[in-house]
């Protein structure tokens, strides 16, 4: 059937009715409720599969779209549901495996190697012995350090890890490590001291063994010391050398001349100091510090303090006033090591023409030295007992002072007011004057053979007070003896004799005559008692009368002498003493002449007559020099004899 | 000294910062069986030489009297040493400590104290006549160390069973307290960088270090751990 083609226009639109959805019985139909927007979008969304990477599985995807347009009832968004959490499940997967994979420790993600095996068998070689030969490498250079560190125990007797260990328990060095460096202390802060000059040290690992070993072999001649230690210490080079303190006391006699005092300041010395073990090291350089703060004490104070007559502070020299003519000078002579190799011992120093080197003394350092550690002993802590609370430097009059209410006067008594030079100064006062007692004593006692004259120095005595026992005795005879007593103190002297007590002030002339006196009363004494041996009587006797001035001894002084008969009268002896002489024993001359008209009888003979002195040493005694010996042999004799005659 | 005499009242002293009145400190404990190991390592970095002591102290309380004011401690400290003959004993000594200052910045515990030497006899009544009641009493032994100005006590603390009888003690636990302490003036903060350097150095054996001590006794536990 042909139609007649018109152009006919068909409008294709939606068509109004909706699809039918039941019947009822009553033939109502009840058509569909169109989608609405929301639900429009929900059903072209179960259309979509999220599992397809595109349109690779179309087929798939319509077969798979027909049972999905019958679920639809459930739930409009389940399977959109659904294919969201299987594709969340795969992402946590993914996530697990990469972290997983990230950690490197269960997994690890590699590409795969679809290379083929390199098969150039030479390069693989080459690259085999290359590896070999670094391990070898390896292995040989540990052997050699092995080999090295068993020579180096052989050769030493300990290594350095153990002597840094003695050092510090034997020896008591107190080292830290500060980085790489160990840093040792020297000063004197640990025992008290608050001098704040640095005192550190470093201690290294000895390297130059070899260079010493080959410095031996080359100059034989000259031995240097062998020192097996492998611990090298360096100290600050203030610190390098010998130091020592001269303490010394000269006598002024008008010319010393105060601006000369700086030519006269103790010499550097440079000295070649052979190389020496840490240990003398270490102990020369605190050495050094203990000087350098006695002399920085002494020196301050010498010019902050007032004394009657200012203290001179030249260099390293500090020159204070004893009495007028008797000054103390502290000086610190440095030794330093000379960089000159020839090893001679260079001096800058010219001796002036007034400048007399005086006795050095060695109690005077001794006692320095000691003032210092006392005061680093009492800046240190209070001994206990104590309550540990409380400050630490706290004395213990200050911890009295509270509870004993102490005012101001005693706490201020309770301070060390008397600073080091104060106190060497008193000291060195003593000195002088022990000295002074000490060598008058030493030239009297080298004079007198007889009476024998012993002295015995106190031991117990503090460096400003001491005493000096003197005796006087015969050789022969310990029954009579004479007892002296020095009492020496900083300023005073004083000589105790039986009762009395003479003051002495540093007069050496004074001391010797005390001295004299005291041997001629002792022979006095020691001839009363051989008179009284050999019963011979006393007619008069006068002790010797003390002379205490230089003006009467000039004069001898007032001898004391002893008048002396033999038991029967006949014989008369004269005994006479004068210090500083011999004792002098006359015999009363006897009239020999034959009787006469005057003289009838011969005991009349006997009657006066001049003294005839008598040379004691022409007797013969040779196996005794003792006078109170010789004097009781000369009575016997003169009795026997008088006995002879008159019977 | 001299600055004390040359003040003239104490006041003025302590506003010119002689008096020293803060202290700082460190706490620790080793038990007894350690001990003799850190006595051997702080007589070697110590100066001087361990000295050993025997004290007795008591611990008296004011209560606040206001509401929140708090309470006054004040101990008194005396050494059961024997005296040797012939000398005077030492005199025991008061001490008051304030609460630690709460700086958690600070690397040492602060607190601001006070130390007298106090009358024994006279020093009981007049607490007692200005209200302080006593609270407890202990006696510590041990041995005590000096490093520049820091105090190093390393001691254990005994029970006193009979009050007042120092002669009947029992130790109160196994471990050794170390206290390091350094008194100084205000304005020495410096110290406590030394203080805390020092004790750093004795980590290997024991841990000295801020001990809060009421956090440490609300802490459960804290009798039975003694050990820190």
């Amino acid at each position: 059937m042909a139609l007649p083609i018109q152009s006919t226009e068909v409008s294709i639109e939606a068509l109004q009715e909706y699809p039918i959805q039941s019947f009822q019985y009553d033939g109502k139909e009840i058509s569909t409720e169109p989608l609405s927007m929301s639900e429009n979008l929900s059903r072209l969304a179960e259309r979509i599969d999220f599992t397809s990477d595109g349109g690779e599985n179309v087929n798939e995807k319509n077969k798979e779209e027909a049972p999905a347009t019958f679920q639809t009832s459930s739930w409009p968004w389940e399977s959109v549901r659904n294919k969201l959490r299987s594709a969340l499940t795969e992402t946590s997967v993914l996530l697990d495996i990469l972290t997983i994979a990230r950690d490197r420790r269960y997994m690890s993600i590699e590409s795969i190697n679809n290379e083929v095996p390199d098969t150039r068998i030479p390069l693989n070689l080459i690259s085999k012995k290359k590896g070999l030969n670094s391990a070898a490498q390896i292995i040989q250079d540990g052997i050699d350090r092995m080999r090295k560190t068993l020579q180096e125990q052989q050769s030493r007797s300990m290594d350095f890890h153990q002597e840094l260990y003695n050092m510090r328990q034997r020896d008591g060095w107190k080292l830290r490590k500060v980085g790489n460096t160990i840093i040792g202390d020297l000063s004197y802060k640990s025992a008290g001291s608050r001098y704040t000059a640095q005192g550190t040290f470093e201690v290294k690992k000895s390297e130059d063994e070899d260079a010493t070993h080959e410095g031996t072999s080359q100059s034989p001649g000259r031995a240097p010391p062998q020192i097996n230690s492998s611990i090298q210490v360096s100290v600050p080079t203030e610190l390098e050398g010998f130091v020592y303190i001269y303490a010394s006391l000269i006598k002024d006699d008008g010319k010393l001349n105060f601006s000369d005092l700086s030519s006269c300041s103790p010499p550097i010395q440079y000295a070649r100091i052979g190389k020496q073990s840490w240990q003398t090291h270490l102990d020369n350089a605190q050495y050094v510090i203990f000087c350098k703060e006695i002399f920085h004490q002494l020196s301050r104070e010498a010019i902050t303090m007032k004394f009657p007559l200012p203290n001179v502070v030249v260099g390293d020299q500090v020159l204070c006033h004893l009495y007028d003519d008797v000054k103390l000078i502290i000086a610190m002579c440095r030794t330093l090591p000379d960089e000159d190799d020839l090893g001679r011992v260079r001096s800058n120093f010219t001796p002036t023409r007034h400048f007399v080197r005086p006795t050095y003394s060695y109690v005077l350092e001794h006692n320095l030295h000691q003032l210092l550690r006392e005061i680093h002993s009492r800046t240190a802590t209070l001994p206990l007992p104590h309550p540990i609370t409380g400050h630490i430097g706290a004395t213990k009059r200050r911890r009295l002072a509270g509870p004993y209410a102490f005012g101001k006067i005693e706490l201020e008594e309770a301070m060390p007011s008397i600073s080091l030079l104060q106190q060497i100064i008193i000291q060195s006062k003593h000195y002088y004057l022990h000295t002074l007692v000490t060598s008058v004593l030493d030239d009297i006692a080298k004079e007198h053979i007889d009476p024998q004259i012993i002295v015995h120095h106190g031991a117990i005595g503090t460096a400003h007070q001491s005493m000096i026992r003197v005796f006087i005795f015969n050789s022969f005879s310990e029954t009579t003896r004479c007892c002296l007593l020095f009492k020496i103190e900083s300023d005073i002297l004083k000589c105790v004799s039986g009762n009395s007590v003479f003051v002495v002030n540093r007069d050496a002339q004074m001391i010797r005559n005390i001295l004299e006196e005291q041997i001629c009363h002792h022979k006095l004494n020691s001839i009363t008692l051989a008179i009284r041996l050999t019963n011979w009587n006393i007619l008069s006797q006068q002790s010797y009368i003390p002379v205490r001035f230089h003006d009467d001894m000039k004069f001898g002084g007032k001898p004391g002498y002893v008048l002396v008969a033999s038991p029967n009268r006949r014989r008369v002896l004269l005994v006479t003493c004068y210090p500083k002489q011999k004792c002098t024993v006359s015999l009363q001359r006897t009239s020999t002449g034959t009787l006469s008209d005057l003289i009838t009888e011969e005991k009349w003979h006997d009657l006066s007559g001049n003294f005839e002195e008598i040379d004691l040493n022409c007797m013969d005694f040779t196996h005794s020099s003792c006078f109170a010996t010789r004097m009781e042999a000369l009575m016997c004799c003169l009795e026997k004899e008088t006995q002879t005659n008159f019977y | 000294m001299e600055q004390f005499i040359s003040h003239k009242s104490n006041a003025e002293a302590m506003v010119k910062g002689v008096v020293p009145t803060q202290e700082y400190y460190l706490h620790g404990s080793i038990l007894d069986s350690n001990r003799e190991t850190l006595l051997y390592r702080l007589q070697g970095s110590c100066d001087g030489d361990q000295s050993k002591f025997l004290d007795h102290e008591q611990v008296f309380v004011l209560k606040g009297q206001a509401l929140n004011a708090p309470d006054v401690n004040v101990s008194i400290r005396k050494s059961l040493l024997p005296v040797p003959s012939g000398a005077v004993r030492n005199p025991c000594q008061m001490r008051y400590t304030n609460d630690p200052d709460s700086d958690r910045s600070k690397p040492t515990m602060v607190r601001t104290c006070l130390d007298i030497a106090v009358n024994e006899d006279q020093i009981l009544q007049y607490l007692k006549s200005l209200g302080f009641s006593f609270e407890y009493e202990f006696v510590s032994k041990g041995y005590v160390f000096r490093r520049g100005r820091t105090k190093i006590s390393v001691s254990k603390i005994h029970r006193v069973l009979v009050k007042g009888q120092t002669e009947k003690i029992e130790p109160l636990t196994e471990s050794n307290l170390i206290e390091f302490s350094c008194t100084a003036p205000a304005g020495t903060e410096h110290l406590q960088d030394e203080i805390k350097a020092y004790a750093d150095q004795l980590k290997p054996h024991v841990n000295i270090d801020k001990q809060d001590v009421k956090r440490l006794v609300s802490t459960p536990g804290f009798q039975n751990n003694p050990n820190a």
